[in-house]
């Protein structure tokens, strides 16, 4: 016997054997190949996702001023409330200074 | 799907089916061999409009099945690499010893192609010229690789003892 011949004989008997096909194979890659034409995402979901998207875009451009507004409204009242609270505090500082002086 | 398309298609799949599971199984791909049938059914419906005829139909068929399963083993191979993470499992598989792991074994450590030849050639019953038209390499490579690929597969089975001859 060839050592070819030899080699595979052995590999034959020593290779596991394949196990049969599953009975709806031939099913199951027909579903797979109908899965797989489909769309992931259907178009009336692309548009929905669309409209939503630029729906939310015209509110942020639309609530922006607003925004900027009212955070330039609350600075001024903030600053406002400062400026008050450093007179009130120097005037009070100055007057005792000058009772001190007059003592 | 058209109602011709899907005659050829399930012709294509009658006849070639069960080679095409064999040729996968044969390549290392024991465990994913029915997902691996699915995956090379759904790459020949896809690109059956692009199979010019220059090879028979069967020949394009191997082709993509070889080529996938080579991916697939390539891919395991990759992954095998977290297996060290495993800890004690692998090593007491790799340690078992009975003459079928040892071939298993002498096959898993040859690289793809070589691996290739040798089981289509051996297992499958492939001539020289079908595994250069299946494999796109010349008649020539296809001698050189079934050279180097028994040459390696024999001594791994030296090494553990084992003999054909």
């Amino acid at each position: 016997m060839s050592d070819d011949k030899k080699l595979q004989e052995f590999l034959k008997k020593n290779m596991k054997s394949c196990p049969p096909a599953p009975n709806r194979e031939y099913q199951n890659i027909l579903e797979r190949i109908e899965d797989e034409n489909k769309p992931a995402i259907s178009p009336w979901k692309w548009m929905g996702l669309f409209g939503t998207s630029v729906a939310l875009g015209v509110l942020l451009f639309v609530s922006l001023p607003y925004f900027q507004n009212s955070k330039e409204q609350v600075l001024t009242e903030n600053t406002q409330q400062v400026e008050e609270l450093l007179q009130e505090t120097f005037s009070d500082y100055a007057s005792s200074f000058e009772e001190d002086e007059v003592l | 799907m058209s109602q011709l398309e899907l005659k050829e298609f399930e012709e294509i799949y009658r006849t070639q089916a069960s080679r095409v599971r064999s040729i996968l199984f044969s390549l290392g791909n024991q465990s994913e061999v029915d997902d691996l049938v699915q995956e090379v059914f759904i790459k020949i419906w896809k690109s059956y409009s692009s199979f010019e005829g220059k090879s028979s139909l069967s020949t394009w068929v191997y082709r993509i099945t070889v080529n996938t399963a080579i991916d697939a083993s390539r891919k395991k191979k990759f992954w095998s690499f977290f297996d060290v993470f495993k800890g004690e499992e692998g090593v007491a598989k790799a340690d078992s010893s009975t003459e079928r792991d040892l071939v298993e074994k002498g096959l898993s450590k040859l690289s793809e192609d070589h691996r290739a030849v040798l089981v289509l050639s051996y297992l499958e019953g492939f001539s020289n010229a079908e595994l250069a038209d299946i494999l796109d390499i010349s008649e020539g490579t296809v001698k050189s690789r079934l050279h180097y690929a028994k040459k390696e597969f024999t001594e791994t089975l030296k090494k553990a003892g084992v003999s054909y001859e």
